[in-house]
């Protein structure tokens, strides 16, 4: 009976719940949403390319003089993010020298077929199914094994500064 | 079949013995039938993707083999691959339901092989969000004990606190579940100027409705009582040998808790209780729990009253590449022990990474003290164990 007293006094209380297609709530400053590109000032760095987890951006990048300095500069030509494949960590906002990707209040993703997902911002379409990057190489500690002593994993930390910067934008031709 | 040692064995039946094992007679005259049976991965009460083979006599467990892996990432395996910052937002996927705290401890993992000095405000800030979560996993892990035992209503307030916690780090993070908020060095942004207010007037609403809410309406139910006291009964001397953390062990009157014997982050300078109760069973556990939720209230309130001022980032540079070596670092989560290990090799990906999951230690327990109890008695036992399935699947 206690209990039914306790259920009671809700009743007349304000509703917690909201009906949601109807009633949208306002998102908070930080929320992240889909992502967008802003092309124009996109410099074609390719950060955002690599730092991204889930390898769900891809650029296609290509020489280009805008300004007309007379100097070709880097310029993305083909520009794709693959929602099915984003986590939203926002890394890649983070990461972006010119603020030109970011998130927005956008979070209702719906498609038929898994590629409908993957958003092309560029002149140029990008396949979104190539890997934009390979993944990490990381060499086996020598024939010692995992409990091979410490120099083993010591020579190949020396080593493997070079592949590391590695991760570059894959030519594809596909588009 | 049953074989001898199961009828005989004491350890197997350590809760409620079955008549039928037991008297010798009956087993002579009629044979000893058992019955194997699956319960999940696909069951409604279960929590998470968990398959019990259970063997039963009549209505009382003889065996029971927890078979876990249908929601298995190989979470450590891609953490190998991925840069230290990358895999932040990973550990968010481990357990769901506490997600700060995986941050937490794989952070501090890694700063304890990058010795830096973090900044205080971002200490505070990070307590202070553990401490939110704590409260937004042990609300809902109380309605889902409740839930299991047929009652509807905790469940529904259970979530409405949840909600507005998550509405909090909705604005604090970005995100309501997987923040990515908690940073190697610090926090990701600083709070938002309305955000303590917000908080704090959470906590009021919180304390004023928990009374009514939460314990008058359960604590003195005789339904409760009956399913619970007594249920899933396990000895200190046990909770110790199995390995158990986090409010299973503190509820059979093991007085640990990593906040207060290993001290990290911000809690040596905040004031609490370790909540411990003798019983050693579900209903023992339920009173942990409440009261644990009690504390992280106190602790909230010392946060926001002395949150030191300052930046919430140290200077780590881009490029984070610890020197060669191990970092290990663990925090208090709702479940128990969250530790990671993680061994770099000096590049900018770990070599290695381990996380000790209070789920899956905890889970354990089911082998142990199901055998013997009525199988109605298997939830309520899960209500106790409260695991969470990304965390023992990883």
């Amino acid at each position: 009976m206690k209990g039914m007293s306790v259920t009671l006094g809700h009743l007349f209380k304000k509703k917690i719940t909201r009906q949601y297609p109807e009633y949208k709530r306002d998102l908070p400053e930080r929320s992240r949403g889909m992502l967008t590109v802003d092309m124009d000032r996109c410099i074609a760095c390719l950060q955002c390319m690599r730092v991204c987890p889930d390898h769900c951006i891809s650029i296609t990048q290509e020489k280009r003089d805008v300004d007309g300095s007379g100097k070709p500069k880097p310029y993305a030509i083909g520009f794709v993010i693959d929602d099915s494949r984003c986590m939203y960590c926002s890394l890649c906002v983070e990461v972006c020298p010119v603020n030109c990707i970011y998130h927005t209040e956008e979070f209702e993703a719906q498609a038929y077929n898994r590629l409908e997902l993957a958003r092309q911002f560029g002149e140029r379409p990008v396949d979104p199914t190539v890997d934009p990057k390979p993944p990490v190489k990381k060499k086996k500690p020598a024939a010692g094994g995992a409990k091979g002593g410490d120099k083993a994993v010591k020579d190949e930390a020396d080593g493997d500064e070079a592949p590391k910067k590695a991760p570059r934008r894959k030519k594809d031709s596909a588009a | 079949m049953l074989s001898e040692e199961h009828v005989k064995g004491e350890t197997a039946l350590s809760g409620r013995a079955s008549a039928r094992l037991t008297a010798p007679d009956v087993r002579t005259e009629f044979g000893l039938e058992t019955l194997d049976m699956n319960m999940g991965p696909q069951h409604p009460a279960m929590h998470g993707l968990l398959r019990l083979v259970l063997e039963l006599d009549g209505e009382t467990v003889v065996r029971c083999d927890p078979i876990m892996g249908y929601l298995h990432r190989c979470q450590e395996k891609i953490a190998e691959n991925r840069m230290y910052p990358a895999v932040i937002p990973l550990t968010d996927r481990l357990d769901y339901f506490a997600n700060m705290h995986m941050e937490h401890g794989y952070v501090l993992a890694v700063e304890d092989m990058l010795d830096v000095e973090i900044p205080p405000r971002a200490e505070a800030i990070r307590v202070l969000m553990c401490e939110l979560m704590r409260i937004a996993s042990h609300t809902p892990s109380i309605g889902f004990l409740m839930l299991e035992l047929g009652a509807f209503t905790p469940i529904l307030y259970s979530f409405r606190e949840r909600e507005r916690i998550q509405t909090i780090f909705e604005a604090v993070t970005g995100a309501r579940m997987m923040f990515h908020y908690i940073r190697l060095g610090g926090v990701k942004a600083d709070l938002p100027p309305d955000i303590p207010e917000k908080i704090w007037e959470y906590i009021e609403d919180l304390e004023s409705n928990f009374q009514r809410d939460f314990v008058d309406l359960i604590e003195g139910n005789e339904i409760f009582i009956a399913r619970t006291r007594g249920v899933g009964r396990i000895t200190p001397e046990k909770a110790l040998e199995m390995g158990l953390t986090g409010p299973p062990l503190r509820c059979t009157g093991v007085d640990m808790d990593l906040r207060r014997d290993y001290p990290y982050s911000w809690y040596p300078n905040v004031d609490f209780d370790v909540i411990t109760d003798e019983g050693g069973d579900v209903e023992a556990s339920y009173r942990v729990r409440i009261k644990e939720i009690l504390q992280s209230i106190r602790i909230i309130k010392q946060v926001l009253e002395n949150l030191p001022e300052g930046e919430v980032m140290a200077d780590m540079g881009r490029r984070i590449r610890p020197a060669e070596g191990e970092g290990f670092g663990r925090v208090e989560s709702p479940r128990g022990e969250f530790a990671v290990h993680v061994v770099s090799d000096g590049s900018d990906t770990p070599y290695r990474v381990h996380y000790r999951d209070p789920s899956f230690v905890n889970m354990q327990l089911l082998q142990e003290i199901i055998p013997g109890h009525y199988l109605p008695d298997i939830m309520p036992i899960m209500g106790l164990i409260d695991p969470v399935s990304g965390g023992w699947d990883k």
